[in-house]
This record gives C-alpha cells, structure tokens and sequence, in this order.
C-alpha cells in the first residue's frame, strides 16, 4: 500500500545514555499515514524531518513503528526497533527538503534495517 | 523564566497532524533550551496512534503537558454537564487505539501531564494499556475506557499522580488502576461495566506508600488490592465491597444506586441523586483545586468521593482554561465561560 511516512534524518541525542536510546535516531518512522496523508505545517517544515512516499506492506508498516522491547538496566527502550537506510535515500530527501518526496521505485525490504545493539 | 513553546495538533492546518510528531519535534532537553512545551489538542478528528513520550530531559520548572485547546474538550462541551460521563469523541478530543501491542500513551519522561483528554484502547492483542507512566507524570481531568485485559492506568512511583479522572475497564480481567511504590490517586472513579463479570482489581498497589483518597471503586472481583498503600494518606474511599484502604471509608455501597447507568451499552458515570458518594469525601484542594472532572465547584466542606461532585440544582461550571493550567503545573485559571449561575 501507498504511505506517507514522517522519518527523522538527523538524530536526536540525549543527555544521559539512558535517556538517549529513548530519542528518535536517523532513519526512525515517527509517523505513518495511508497516502494521501494529512500533514501539519511543521511536519514539513522541521528541517530534520522528511515526508517520503513509499510502497509498503502492513507487515513493514507494523514493523517500522514497533518500539524495542525488554528491560534495560542502563537505558530505555528505544522507541523504533527497526529504521529506514537513509544513505540510500539522501540524493532523493535532500534534493526536496520540505516537500513530500516519492521514493515508490525504491525496493522497501532493501531499506528496512534492523537496528544494532547498543 | 522558561519560554513557553504552545503547539497545535489536528488535522484542519494545524502545526502537527498527530500527537507523535509533537513529541518528536521537543528538544532533546528542554532544561538547555529553557523552555516548556505545551501540546494542544483539537477535535477535527478521532486520533487514532499510539504516542510515547521519551529520551526528553525534563525538570519541575521544564514540563510537557499535553492539552485541548480552548473549547476542544469534553469538559468545554455545552452540554458537559447533562451529557454522560462516557468516552464521546463528538463531544471533545478523543484517542482511540485499536492498534495491537500498542500503549495508547506511554509515558517515561518524567514532567508529563495529561489533561482534559478522552482516551480509549480498544481489546487487540498484546499488553495494552490506556496509559503507563513513569515517574512524575501528573493525570488531571481525563476519561480512559479500557477494553483490553491489562491494567488501564499504570503510575510507576513518587510524583505520579491521577486526579479528577474516570477510569472504566471493560474486560473479564482488568485492572482499572495500578500504582506501584508512591503514587498518588485523587479523586478517581474506576468501574466494571455491572454486566461484566471482572475477575480482576480495581485499584492496586503494587509495591508501598501508594495514595488513594477519595476515590471510588465498583465492579471488580476485588475493589482495592489488600497491601501496598500508605495507610496514613489514604482515606474516604468507597466501593461496593469492604476493606477500603485507609479510614473513613464507605464500603458495601450497593452499585446501582451511585451512577446514573452502570451497563456496558449505556453507561454513566455521573453521580445520581441520593448517592451515597454524596458528601462524604474530604476536601483536597491541593489536587482537585476544588474543582470536579468538568469544572464543577465541589463542596469545600463535604466534597463527594470519585470524580463527579453531584449539583443538586443547575452546577456552577467554572472552565478549566489554559495550558497548564490544573493542579500541579500551574495556577488554576477560571475560563471564558466564567462561573455560570
């Protein structure tokens, strides 16, 4: 299905390493919508976010907005298990900051990366 | 002084669509930035994701709180007071998660306060909670309807606090409210559908020094757990059982004859008349600002126990304006509406 997805291009860090792994990185979905989406201003003006349209299965979906879970001693759980390879997007999302940019060609399941331990 | 940052949400050219993108878009820490950060809600649709609140550094002067904007909520409803206390998304903002394994809000930043909002998760798979929340979350003045099996509110320990809320769990074996080592619950009433067979608890302390004071709970197998409370904090709570913590308590209250309709289809949770809620709590003006979920004047001698204080003629609403504006974050700001006859 056709999405909208609201992604994070530059990384939120933290105060403490605790409270870091609970801040959206690079490449985190932070919203999805069925396309067409409805948008707030600032949801495309932040300059660290982008809106991309992309073809996605609802698997993919739940998948880009499950949070990791499990019990930490030193951190939070991050908000995102899962992030999109941004590298592989940037001649795209960079070209067309505040617009939505159409990534339909683009191999999804190429772009979906599992997140490293921290 | 910090600077206050007000942000809109909805989805009629707001500044954000969804609840999450307000988030995201907080500074990393609000403490460097010197500011507080204050999202408000309209009604131009039902939101319908989850929202986590996290990473964000925070402080007592340095707070989220998460809003309606003026005359967006069920309280600012012209008809608040003879409309029944139920979720209804046309009468104010409302969330409802239908999404599993999903929290319709989590909260682990500390400073967070939740307010005039109407909630409802709905009963898909995994460990849904209306709300779970960490440290110093405050909970003012919110309706939460829970269809899933796990607890509706979840308040981890000192500084979190529920006040002047409603909390329905509508499941076989749900908890309505648990608190786990120093939380605080004001004035809240929590209730089981009367035609639902609930094997679970209505309010539970989990670990010690819990509060409970004024609340009310009715519908559970079990209306208050047996241990974990501060016992010399707790008091004037009610249910339809015995062993209400703390002293002067109203037990074996008969369920039917305190809300207006307890069924599952057509439930109301407003007090009616003859109640025995009636009058019998204790003035807590430092949490209810003496003040009800909608903004009615409460009694400041012989306030009612739960969320709802009964008028027996035409109420006296005083709104319930202003970000930040309720208990805890703020002062109390007596709205546009005034203080009508």
């Amino acid at each position: 299905m056709l999405v909208e997805c609201l992604i994070r291009v530059v990384d939120k860090v933290g105060t403490t390493q605790r409270l870091d792994a609970g801040l959206t990185k690079d490449g985190d979905a932070i919203v999805i919508q069925r396309s067409p989406g409805i948008w707030g201003i600032e949801d495309f003006a932040n300059p660290d976010w982008r809106i991309v349209l992309i073809d996605l299965t609802a698997t993919q979906v739940d998948a880009l907005l499950a949070a990791e879970t499990g019990e930490f001693a030193y951190r939070d759980n991050r908000k995102r298990k899962f992030r999109l390879n941004t590298g592989a997007m940037t001649p795209y999302i960079h070209d067309n900051p505040t617009g939505i940019v159409d990534l339909t060609d683009m191999n999804m399941n190429a772009l979906i990366m599992l997140k490293g331990e921290l | 002084m910090a600077t206050p940052v007000v942000k809109s949400i909805g989805t009629a050219t707001r500044d954000y669509s969804t609840i999450q993108a307000f988030e995201d878009a907080i500074p990393a820490s609000i403490v460097a930035t010197d500011e507080t950060w204050t999202g408000e809600t309209y009604n131009d649709s039902e939101f319908s994701a989850g929202t986590t609140f996290s990473g964000t550094t925070t402080d007592a002067t340095h707070w989220i709180t998460l809003t309606t904007a003026t005359g967006e909520s069920f309280i600012d409803d012209a008809g608040a007071a003879s409309n029944p206390l139920k979720y209804d998304q046309s009468k104010g903002v409302g969330i409802k998660v239908t999404a599993a394994y999903t929290q319709a809000i989590n909260i682990s930043t500390q400073y967070v306060t939740l307010e005039k909002i109407q909630i409802w998760r709905t009963s898909a798979g995994g460990s849904n909670r209306v709300i779970i929340a960490g440290n110093n979350t405050t909970i003012n003045n919110n309706i939460l309807y829970q269809e899933n099996t796990f607890e509706a509110v979840s308040l981890a320990s000192s500084g979190s606090k529920i006040i002047n809320s409603l909390i329905i769990t509508k499941s076989t074996g749900g908890t309505g409210l648990e608190l786990l080592s120093g939380a605080g619950a004001y004035n809240v009433t929590v209730a089981s559908p009367s035609d639902v067979t609930n094997s679970g608890t209505g309010i539970v302390a989990v670990y010690a020094n819990n509060i409970v004071k004024n609340c009310c709970s009715f519908g559970f197998n079990t209306d208050y757990s047996a241990s974990g409370w501060d016992t010399t904090n707790s008091s004037y709570n009610a249910s339809d059982s015995t062993g209400n913590p703390g002293g002067n308590s109203q037990d074996s209250l008969t369920y039917a004859n305190q809300f207006e309709n307890t069924t599952s289809a057509s439930h109301d949770f407003r007090l009616k008349a003859g109640s025995d809620l009636e009058g019998n709590g204790t003035r807590d003006a430092t949490n209810t600002g003496d003040l009800d979920i909608i903004g009615q004047a409460r009694s400041t001698t012989t306030p009612d126990i739960g969320c709802w204080e009964y008028q027996a003629a035409a109420g006296a609403i005083s709104n319930l304006a202003g970000s930040g504006g309720l208990a805890g974050q703020g002062s109390l700001i007596v709205g546009p509406g005034g203080l009508a006859g």
